[in-house]
């Protein structure tokens, strides 16, 4: 899912021209910072058409690491700690994959052979740059392909062209937070962290966030990412042991989109319920 | 932007101007900019696609059998199949399981021998060999562990393994002829094999397809053996001419048992005629067989081949169409049929014009059947039929003649239901049995990603 802005870069660098000539760096940001209306500008990013969001991850599946976005900076991988997360964001490191910088991710995840029983991990670490942000996460879960219907699926009386897998992935999404802040981006559900929507299927979590949600992370009664830090989020899929053949060869894809807005932005850019 | 000594200096006028284009910025904010004033980051395309698991059989889907057929004169000859067992092309790695029921305890009288890829595995009792496939409860064997450390079977034809069973009579069985009849009585009969696979990601001890100890899936229970039932003789045959024979011109011979002693059943003979013959019909147990000569003056019928007719147990009076002659009468003793007769039927199964046997359900006058054309009841001697004696349905009222027929056929249909190996152990059955199957393991296991 892709967030289409109704202006282009160009007009909007027009409208309120001059911007780029501010880029100066961190300072006049700083200074200007105060003022909220400022703060949805970012100035350091010329190149950019607003707010800068920027994101690292790192898949894991079947306790492997598969995925990080690490590679692109040729850094140490991120492992399952705050600490990595922290000091790659610091560092810069975190990825922009909308703006002329952007590097192509391709997908974080591609499970070619799932099995039952298998499980995957997928930390998204969101970082805002230079300004406070409001980030709103829309799943588009789709293309449920049957593929080929093989002799397993017959024999389970699967014989329709519409693929099974969806119904069968559980999914589980949550606020990787930590416990007041310590311990989060690690991948582990602790009992204080919330989840973003209520778990479910992979087709049930597509259909309950496909209009898009402003994400809540909660630290200090603070909805939005402060400038210069990062948040994790954790989607932990799950493909149940004792599912039936029908979803032998079935396939499905997901795209996972974040919008930053400032924070007291009240409209869904994904088009949904705010 | 930082000049020279690295320090930012910023004129008054171009901070001035900062201010005043930040102002225009905030103006477009109160127009509701918030819709391009965003970022956005996309993690397109991420995909997830199961695997699969899929059993690749020699034709069958997933269940496959070997039959044997022992025919009239094969004990000498050894009888060989080959069954190829794996995964398809795409499938994943997997446990295959096959499993092997115990058949009719008679088939231990036939040694057997299971090679695998060449190698001997085993050489005993063909029902030494089924136990040993059926496993200690009926959860059967890792495919891989016939021959082999039972590891995981790899998709493709490079992870087939082929099973080939090798049987035959051993010699010792000539001078048994009530197991050889017991075994043509079983004859043809057919081994199941049933197959199951299982994915062996996060299945790291592969679990016996038996209730308890997979969740998955269980082989469906064996059908219990049918014991040694002794099959049925041949009690006569209506050779069926295209004209009128001499029965005094018929020649016979009794072809089995193939083995030495006492011919005291007859299960496949050999009859000759003086003319040409259109077909034969046995009766053996209940059950009438049909065999097609085809205008050939001999033919060699059985009491299991041909085609089994539809036709009333009181047929036999005149199981032809026409001219036709009958074997009747085999004596135990002697091993012979004693009574060799014409025949002359209006139609197989007449009914209308006399020809019919008692009981033809009282169409006629009672009295007609009974008393019956000359030749007919000449022939036909008390108890041809088996059953009612003629003068029973001629005398009695028609109520009574009624009563025959059910009697009569009441014989037979018992019989029927051990009548035809090839019912006993179920012919391929794909629909109750599930085959290939992706389950659970049980847990989720550690996790391990070898073969992602």
């Amino acid at each position: 899912m892709t967030h289409d802005s109704p202006l282009t870069r160009r007009k909007l660098l027009a409208a309120i021209g001059g911007v780029g000539l501010l880029a100066a760096g961190p300072r006049v940001v700083g200074a200007l910072g105060g003022d909220p209306a400022f703060t949805r500008y970012t100035y350091a990013q010329s190149a950019s058409d607003g707010p800068d969001l920027r994101v690292a991850w790192y898949e894991r599946y079947n306790g492997t690491v598969l995925e990080e976005s690490n590679r692109f900076s040729a850094a140490a991988p991120l492992t399952n700690s705050s600490d990595s997360f922290n000091a790659s964001g610091d560092a810069g490191r975190f990825v922009d994959l909308t703006g002329p910088d952007a590097v192509d991710a391709g997908p974080v995840f591609s499970i070619p052979n799932a099995h039952p029983g298998d499980e995957g991990l997928l930390l998204i670490g969101l970082r805002a740059e230079d300004a406070d942000a409001r980030v709103w996460l829309g799943v588009d879960a789709y293309a449920f392909a049957e593929n080929s219907l093989v002799e397993p699926e017959r024999a389970a009386n699967d014989t329709d062209e519409t693929g099974e897998l969806q119904d069968y992935v559980d999914v589980e999404l949550w606020y990787d937070t930590g416990r007041l802040g310590l311990g989060g981006c690690n991948g582990r559900r602790d009992v204080t962290e919330e989840a973003v929507v209520a778990g479910g299927t992979l087709a049930e979590v597509g259909d309950a966030l496909a209009g898009g949600i402003p994400l809540e992370f909660g630290l200090v009664d603070d909805a939005c990412i402060a400038a210069g830090t990062q948040r994790c989020l954790a989607l932990r899929w799950h493909l149940d042991p004792v599912v039936s053949n029908v979803v032998q060869s079935d396939s499905v894809r997901l795209d996972i989109a974040f919008a930053a807005t400032a924070c007291d932005e009240a409209t869904n850019p994904f088009g949904g319920d705010a | 932007m930082s000049d020279g000594d690295g320090g930012i200096r910023l004129n008054r006028r171009r901070l001035l101007a900062a201010v005043s284009t930040v102002g225009v910025a905030g103006a477009l904010t109160g127009r509701g900019a918030a819709a391009y004033l965003t970022d956005s980051e996309t993690l397109a395309d991420n995909r997830v696609s199961a695997g699969s698991v899929t059993l690749a059989l020699d034709g069958a889907a997933r269940r496959a059998g070997i039959e044997f057929t022992l025919d009239d004169y094969g004990f000498e000859h050894r009888d060989e199949a080959r069954l190829c067992l794996g995964l398809g092309d795409e499938s994943n790695p997997a446990w295959v399981w096959i499993r092997a029921c115990p058949a009719a305890p008679v088939v231990d009288a036939l040694d057997a021998r299971l090679t695998v890829d060449a190698a001997t595995v085993y050489t005993g009792s063909l029902g030494g060999l089924l136990e040993r496939l059926a496993g200690p409860d009926g959860g059967g064997v890792l495919l891989t562990e016939v021959a082999g450390a039972g590891d995981p079977v790899t998709p493709g034809a490079d992870g087939a393994v082929c099973l080939t069973v090798a049987v035959w009579a051993p010699t010792a069985l000539a001078d048994d002829p009530d197991t050889v009849r017991a075994l043509k009585a079983a004859s043809p009969f057919r081994i199941t094999v049933d197959a199951y696979a299982e994915q062996s990601r996060h299945v790291p001890t592969p679990r016996r397809p038996v209730a308890g100890a997979n969740p998955s899936f269980v082989f469906p229970a064996c059908e219990e053996p049918t014991g040694e039932r002794g099959g049925y003789a041949i009690s006569n045959v209506s050779l069926c001419t295209a004209s009128s024979v001499d029965p005094a011109a018929v020649t016979w011979s009794v072809r089995d048992p193939d083995v030495t002693g006492r011919v005291a059943e007859g299960f496949a003979v050999t009859v000759t005629s003086p003319v040409p013959i259109r077909d034969a019909v046995v009766k053996a147990g209940p059950t009438f067989r049909r065999f097609d000569a085809g205008g050939a003056t001999t033919i060699t019928v059985s009491s299991t081949g041909g085609t089994p007719l539809d036709v009333p147990a009181n047929v036999a009076s005149c199981a032809c169409d026409g001219e036709g002659v009958k074997l009747d009468d085999w004596n135990e003793t002697t091993g012979t049929f004693d009574d060799v007769v014409a025949l002359s039927c209006a139609e197989r199964g007449g009914s209308e014009d006399g020809g019919g046997p008692p009981g033809q359900s009282g169409d006629g006058p009672p009295g007609q059947s009974g008393d019956g054309p000359t030749e007919q009841s000449g022939d036909g001697p008390p108890g041809q039929s088996g059953d009612g004696p003629p003068g029973q349905s001629g005398d009695g009222p028609p109520g009574q003649s009624g009563d025959g027929p059910p009697g009569q056929s009441g014989d037979g249909p018992p019989g029927e239901s051990g009548d035809s190996p090839p019912g006993q152990h179920g012919p391929v059955d794909d629909e109750t049995n599930g085959g290939a199957e992706i389950p659970g393991s049980g847990g989720n296991g550690p996790p391990d990603g070898d073969d992602t």
